[in-house]
């Protein structure tokens, strides 16, 4: 059997993986469009930051790859895939036939044109190269400008908050992240980034990038205000890789359509991790949920279903932490969910803790917890299992 | 490879001393496990919130940087100079496992293999008095007592999974 893996993110090594386990003569090339061994994409971050060396970037050592039957394709990214001839056409010119194959192409920042985004300060951070490029460009930049306030917002100004650099957030809505936090939870955290030296602009788009003066830029905004920058990041969030697919024909909406064992419509083709479009855990609507956690638990599924077992994928639930040096939030399925439900909120300002539980027909369906997160593997459970709650106080209680 | 022993907490012998927690702490990092004793709190179901050593750890599976790995003798173990702190292991972790230091890094559970070592139980095994806490020896148990102890793993888990129809797919 050939298996071509493309993507060596979360989802295309654990699919790597289980395929090994479920068939240790399995043939299997991955592939994957960034040059050099793959890397942990979460860690980008702390590595930018200067909290974790280079080296520990990498998951696993070479010899981890290396083994009969395993090929590797690093820097060449898919390009075409001819379906009827079950055939993937790298950049690099080659054609790698499969019998089966895993779409794990991952996700890219989204970008947004605007007047001055083609400047030498303007950055994403996404990639090991774009993290190493930041290195440089962030040493002595005393003022950052990022564009956005959701997940990938935050893990930018994670990495660059540091001591006499003011980090702006230019904030279309009244909070950050609000896809995962509600505004109780939201002002705990926006707190915490404040005191180390964050500057949120709610409310407000950016309208224009300008040169000058000498190296910097000035960041215009749509109220008017001008925002001196030394560097821009543009953090909107992110955006299935689905274009090289051109019109091959894989159904698809935001993401390719897969069934429960994680199989596109095309026989033998599955997908996995940011690319593709599953159940939502708690309220059944198709998601991309684009979680690292999701994307693991996929590639584990696919793997071993393209090795011949027959196993259904969990349907995705949403769960993601938000860290900043020791402070925690834990976001668990669908907290803001809005029709009928029942929120249980206790805030503590003084020690800046908060937890809610929110309920729906007396179902657990959704989770924040602030400040301290203990419970947090315990109310994933509830959630997966859609537990019914009397009483949220029995909850609490039941975490030892 | 499978853990060969595993803690053991029996919440009708435990009266919720503390003293295993402190014990735990003593040794110089976080107390790695929680427990409520079923004695103490009337009504209340007991448990022991510790990692159980599992053979395929959902935490280990979820880490982005390899930090959290199975050993030979089936302890799983973090190496601390990998972990940046995410904590995508607590969330996975539905048994209470992973335990955070003050500098942000996972530690948990390890069997005190250190005194191991040196022929001594646990430190909280040692300082439970009332026995309550015991390494269990899991290839001297008979098949009736090792799906008695694998139930116990999620006892505090099932006080609420007990009931109830799962979501389709189920965990």
């Amino acid at each position: 059997m050939r298996h071509v893996v493309l993507g060596a993110g979360p989802a295309g090594l654990a699919a790597l993986a289980s395929i090994r386990r479920a068939d240790p003569s399995a043939r299997i090339t991955l592939v994957s469009g960034e040059p050099g061994p793959p890397y942990a994409r979460m860690a980008l971050p702390y590595y930018l930051s200067g909290e974790l060396s280079g080296r520990l970037l990498y998951p696993h050592p070479a010899s981890w790859y290396r083994s009969p039957g395993v090929e590797l394709r690093f820097g060449d990214p898919a390009e075409e895939l001819d379906l009827p001839r079950r055939e993937v056409l790298l950049a690099g010119g080659d054609r790698l036939r499969f019998d089966r194959l895993l779409i794990a192409t991952g996700s890219r920042p989204q970008l947004r044109e605007a007047p001055g985004i083609h400047l030498p300060q303007v950055h994403t951070l996404w990639t090991l190269a774009d993290a190493r490029r930041l290195r440089r460009k962030a040493a002595g930049a005393q003022e950052v400008v990022i564009w956005g306030a959701g997940m990938v917002a935050f893990l930018a100004a994670k990495a660059l908050l540091a001591p006499g650099r003011r980090v702006h957030f230019v904030c279309r809505a009244e909070h950050l992240l609000r896809r995962a936090l509600d505004r109780e939870a939201a002002a705990l955290l926006e707190q915490v980034l404040e005191e180390a030296g964050a500057v949120l602009h709610r409310g407000v788009n950016l309208a224009e990038i300008r040169p000058g003066p000498g190296k910097r830029c000035r960041v215009l905004l749509t109220d008017g205000r001008e925002l001196p920058s030394d560097l821009v990041l543009v953090a909107l969030g992110v955006l299935p890789n689905l274009d090289w697919l051109g019109d091959a024909p894989l159904a698809r909406r935001q993401g390719l359509l897969v069934d429960g064992s994680l199989e596109t419509s095309a026989s033998g083709v599955f997908a996995a991790g940011d690319v593709a479009e599953v159940p939502d855990c708690i309220t059944g609507e198709p998601v991309v949920p684009a979680l690292w956690s999701v994307a693991v638990d996929q590639g584990r599924v696919a793997g071993l279903n393209m090795a011949g077992h027959r196993l259904s994928c969990d349907p995705a639930l949403r769960a993601n932490t938000i860290v900043f040096h020791r402070y925690v939030v834990a976001t668990l399925g669908c907290p803001l969910l809005q029709d009928g439900t029942v929120v249980h909120r206790q805030l503590d300002r003084a020690r800046r803790t908060y937890r809610c539980l929110v309920l729906s027909r007396g179902r657990l369906v959704g989770a924040i917890l602030a400040g301290d997160v203990t419970a947090a593997g315990y109310l994933r459970t509830l959630l997966r299992r859609g537990v019914r709650v009397a009483d949220p106080d029995e909850v609490w209680e039941a975490v030892p | 490879m499978t853990v060969k022993q595993l803690l053991h907490l029996d919440p009708q012998r435990c009266d919720g001393c503390g003293d295993c927690v402190t014990a735990c702490a003593a040794l110089g990092h976080p107390a790695r496990l929680r427990v409520r004793s079923s004695a103490a709190n009337p009504g209340a179901n007991g448990a022991l919130a510790c990692c159980r050593h599992c053979e395929r750890p959902l935490c280990a599976a979820v880490c982005p940087t390899a930090c959290l790995q199975v050993g030979s003798n089936g302890v799983v173990l973090p190496r601390p100079e990998r972990c940046v702190g995410c904590r995508l292991c607590l969330v996975a972790c539905p048994l209470g496992g992973m335990v955070f230091d003050a500098q942000g890094k996972a530690g948990k559970c390890d069997l005190c293999l250190e005194l191991g070592r040196r022929g001594h139980p646990p430190a909280c095994v040692a300082s439970c008095a009332k026995g309550a806490l015991q390494l269990v020896d899991l290839g001297n148990q008979s098949a009736l007592q090792r799906r008695a102890l694998a139930e116990h793993r999620g006892a505090h888990l099932k006080h609420h999974l007990g009931g109830g129809p799962s979501r389709a797919g189920g965990a």
